[in-house]
């Protein structure tokens, strides 16, 4: 009698074993499906402080200043008009138009904005509900510091 | 009666073994394939690496970077430069390896510029990654908005 409830105990210890492996070899799996991917975090890394950086850099087409000099007209004096548009309008449609044809056809959403303290200029894309990488610039004006900041969501 | 009982036994040890064989052949094909996966997820990620190391190294090319007073600018192409390099028939694929490379010019006009390519026949995977450059044009002293596309193949 004595044996066979050895023998039984036997038999569910081993069955316990063989959950905890079970156990175990899930919470491998899942922890090395969680782990982030070395390219997405250097693509979202690099992206905003490239993208921020080569944009304010570039040279509009319309007036021939760059998006920072148009930034800080904006900001101060708004006697710069390119084409139609006064500067302010004028870097926004732009920068929608750079942004859209590179991070939206990636499929990277966004948010770019730029604003003097409390007080926003205007923003693009859309308000990243999860994790995000940013970077911000500041440009110096006559009336204060102006901050272009860009989101990019993971 | 203790013939019926002894049947009985085995019929329970069969059962018993059968089970046990078949939790650990589940196991066994468990852990197989997870050690697959693995070895192609770690083929994945070199693969990654090698596509940004190449994009680094586009980038900060010392034949196309832009430089202003003897300073590098980051992040900048000079184009006079890179149509000099585009000229040259110059063997990159110690660095380069198999792949592409583009220059894409994206404001104010749309063009696109081979910078290298070297495709591996039958290739299985193909990474990409786009990091955006300044495209200075030296002659009208503008700064475009562009992106370097390397393409990166494997087996």
């Amino acid at each position: 009698m004595m044996k066979k409830a050895q023998h039984e105990s036997i038999g569910l210890a081993i069955l316990i074993i063989l959950i905890i492996f079970a156990l175990i070899f899930t919470l491998i799996l899942v922890n090395h499906n969680n782990q982030a991917d070395p390219k997405d975090n250097f693509i979202k890394l690099q992206q905003g402080s490239t993208m921020l950086d080569v944009f304010l850099r570039t040279t509009s087409r319309d007036c021939g200043l760059s998006m920072t000099e148009l930034l800080q007209d904006c900001n101060d004096d708004k006697i710069v008009s390119c084409g139609v548009l006064g500067s302010c309008e004028y870097v926004k449609k732009e920068a929608e138009d750079i942004f859209g044809n590179t991070l939206r056809v990636w499929g990277t959403n966004y948010e770019f904005s730029v604003s003097e303290g409390s007080d926003t200029l205007f923003s693009l894309g859309s308000f990243c509900n999860s994790d995000k990488k940013s970077k911000t610039f500041l440009i110096p004006t006559k009336s204060g510091i102006l901050s272009a900041k860009i989101d990019i969501c993971s | 009666m203790n013939k019926k009982k002894s049947q009985l036994h085995i019929l329970e040890t069969i059962v018993v073994l059968a089970i046990f064989i078949i939790v650990v052949y589940l196991g066994f094909s468990f852990y197989t394939n997870l050690s697959v996966r693995e070895i192609e997820d770690d083929q994945e990620e070199n693969l990654q690496l090698k596509a940004i190391n190449i994009a680094q190294k586009v980038s900060s090319f010392p034949e196309i970077r832009c430089s202003q007073e003897n300073a590098v600018v980051d992040n900048c192409i000079d184009m006079l430069r890179l149509s000099s390099f585009l000229e040259v028939d110059g063997d990159y694929f110690d660095h380069f390896s198999f792949s592409k490379i583009t220059v894409e010019e994206i404001y104010p006009h749309e063009q696109e510029l081979e910078l290298y390519n070297v495709p591996l026949e039958g290739h299985s995977q193909k990474i990409t990654t786009n990091i955006p450059v300044s495209l200075f044009d030296p002659i009208k002293n503008e700064y475009n908005f562009g992106i370097i596309k390397t393409e990166v193949f494997s087996r």
